[in-house]
């Protein structure tokens, strides 16, 4: 589990990010919600390891994230970005078998193998596994990104916008396989999501950014409010529930 | 269906026994390829020898290549002026070819690698009109005047330059981070420079320096010997084994820096450390052989476009294509209008080119998208 306390990112003399605390849990899909440019992909690449934070601390099963080596991070943390190169050079199985990496001594082994074969299985990137990457659509594409990171067999997993290109099935399909790692397979999942109803639905926790600052964190009925809503995205919305479950419903900006 | 990767670990998977395992496929029909490039470098390097301006027959030619490669004594009655045509004549301007040829492609694939830009080569940081300027600046100084030395002269001049060259570029990108944008950015700048002085070089030049200048720019293996052979390959050998351990790095640059990053790579070491044994081995090579630009930028993606892009098959198979591509147009300059000799850095585009085209039309559009 993670641990964020009193942490500040300032780019030049621009505060991004100022005195965020926050606990991603393990067993739990936690949802990082905020307008663009609120801080949510800086804070999770911070939490990556990628930018290092101004100020204050992030700590990883109680230990300072500076005390494990590079790939020992690797083995325990795994990052989706936002997108990966449209244009990259990889085929499918070149792209996910990337996630191995952390745990490689020498080349691939029969158990890697596996571990990558049985992730593309599971998301159904399997078929396309000799392709570019390059020819897949971007919804496919994240899909196999997500695969890589989960090759990765990390404890906790960041994702930065993973529904962003995906139709409604697929963003659906693509939070139920998020929810049942955190529930089932014990991760600590962090994700930043620009899609409200979504966070209420399968969000065990949610956490909301505004101005560089975490102005509610907890249950979702807790934290998103018409109020609130207003304040992060500056938008009137209407919060409900729909044959028992949330949605979010923006009215006007 | 609920996942968990505990679940996934342990469901059972035969990698022999089927056929649809994309890792059995692939990585057979990469290691065939691989073993059928340095079959046909081998024979190609025997055809090699036995080509010039006393043809010998291939059969003598494989037994005077074993004579000499064996325990002495093994192999009897062997004309001493045929040895000496093959060990001293042929064998080190070859073995240089192919030297060159596989440095100068794999360091174009590590620099494509750390870019992420298919049209990056060593050169592209403005290693060959750096390395021109040396030379020129060794041959105006009166590098052909001195006996003996002279051409080492010249060498170091053009190694100096071409390192002070990269020292400059990589400063510059050392101080935006190593982006590739800045390096390459940098390097044209850097290119032109060199250029200008070469040009006011030649401007001030009397006729025979002009003419060695631009003899140098051509790219030649003339008159190589074992020494240079060997200074190439102790650079070579040295840089290689870091290239081979950062096949994965170059994999996971392929995928974008963040992920590579979340991987557990330090992209600005990785970055810097590719490119400072890049320049060293380009350098080491283009002081001895004059400017041979084009293999860089070509045995790459003739490589790539039968092998792919995972590295790890990549460096090696480049390095087999880099070496055959020089061998076989320095083979054909020498032995086409024989006794004279075309340059190599001359007959590389004419040979390299169309078998280049060829492939890019052959390929599908995605290798370059």
């Amino acid at each position: 589990m993670i641990q964020i306390r009193s942490l500040g990112v300032r780019f030049g003399n621009k505060t991004v990010l100022d005195g965020i605390d926050l606990d991603v849990p393990e067993r739990a899909l936690t949802c990082l919600l905020g307008a663009n440019g609120a801080g949510k992909s800086t804070l999770i690449k911070c939490l990556a390891r990628i930018l290092t934070p101004t100020t204050g601390s992030i700590r990883l099963d109680g230990l300072p994230v500076g005390t494990f080596g590079r790939h020992a991070f690797a083995r325990k943390v795994a990052y989706v970005p936002q997108s990966v190169p449209a244009q990259t050079s990889l085929t499918v199985l070149e792209l996910v078998q990337l996630g191995r990496i952390p745990h490689l001594r020498g080349g691939l082994g029969r158990r890697d193998r596996e571990v990558i074969l049985s992730v593309m299985e599971r998301l159904a990137v399997a078929p396309h596994a000799a392709r570019p990457v390059a020819e897949l659509s971007g919804g496919e594409r994240q899909r196999v990104a997500l695969a890589r990171a989960l090759v990765q067999e990390p404890e906790v997993l960041l994702l930065d916008e993973p529904t962003s290109a995906l139709d409604l099935r697929h963003q659906l399909e693509t939070m139920q396989i998020l929810h049942d790692l955190a529930r089932d397979g014990g991760l600590a999942v962090l994700i930043a999501l620009h899609d409200l109803t979504l966070a209420a639905r399968f969000g065990d926790g949610i956490a909301l950014l505004a101005h560089g600052r975490i102005q509610g964190r907890g249950k979702w009925d807790e934290v998103l409010t018409a109020a609130s809503i207003r304040d992060a995205y500056a938008i009137d919305a209407i919060v409900g529930n729909a044959e028992g479950l949330p949605y979010v419903l923006p009215v006007r900006a | 269906m609920p996942l968990s990767l505990d679940a996934i670990a342990s469901s059972p998977l035969d990698d022999a026994a089927d056929p649809q395992n994309p890792f059995e496929r692939l990585t057979r029909r990469r290691v065939l390829v691989i073993a059928t490039g340095l079959g046909l470098l081998v024979s190609v390097c025997v055809l090699a020898v036995s080509l010039g301006t006393k043809n010998l027959p291939l059969t003598e030619t494989a037994r005077i290549l074993a004579d000499g490669l064996l325990p002495k004594g093994l192999l009897a009655d062997i004309p001493k002026l045929d040895q000496q045509i093959v060990w001293n004549l042929r064998m080190p301007r070859i073995v240089m070819a192919m030297i060159a040829g596989a440095g100068l492609a794999v360091t174009g694939v590590m620099m494509q690698g750390i870019t992420r830009n298919p049209l990056v080569s060593p050169f592209t940081i403005g290693l060959s009109p750096a390395a021109a300027f040396g030379a020129s600046l060794a041959i105006l100084f009166g590098a052909l005047g001195v006996v003996g030395f002279g051409k080492y002269l010249i060498v170091a001049g053009a190694f100096g330059s071409a390192l002070a060259c990269a020292v400059v570029v990589l400063c510059i990108a050392g101080l935006r981070g190593v982006s590739a944008t800045t390096m390459i950015l940098a390097g044209i700048g850097l290119t032109y420079l060199f250029s200008a002085f070469t040009a006011t070089l030649q401007f001030i030049a009397t006729d025979e320096e002009l003419a060695a200048i631009v003899h140098w720019t051509f790219g030649t293996l003339n008159a190589v010997t074992w020494d240079e052979a060997l200074i190439a390959a102790i650079l070579l050998a040295a840089a290689l084994p870091v290239f081979v351990t950062d096949a994965w790095a170059m994999n996971a640059i392929a995928a974008g820096d963040e992920t590579a990053a979340s991987l557990g790579f330090d992209l600005r070491r990785v970055r810097l450390r590719t490119a400072i044994l890049s320049v060293l081995v380009t350098a080491g090579i283009i002081a001895f052989t004059g400017v041979i630009g084009f293999v860089g930028l070509v045995a790459p993606h003739i490589a790539r476009l039968i092998i792919g892009n995972d590295h790890r098959f990549l460096i090696p198979f480049s390095m087999i294509v880099g070496a055959l591509l020089l061998l076989v147009a320095d083979t054909i300059g020498r032995s086409l209008f024989s006794p004279a000799v075309i340059p190599v850095g001359i007959v590389v585009a004419y040979v390299g080119v169309p078998l280049f085209v060829h492939l890019i039309l052959r390929q599908r559009r995605e290798a370059y998208q």
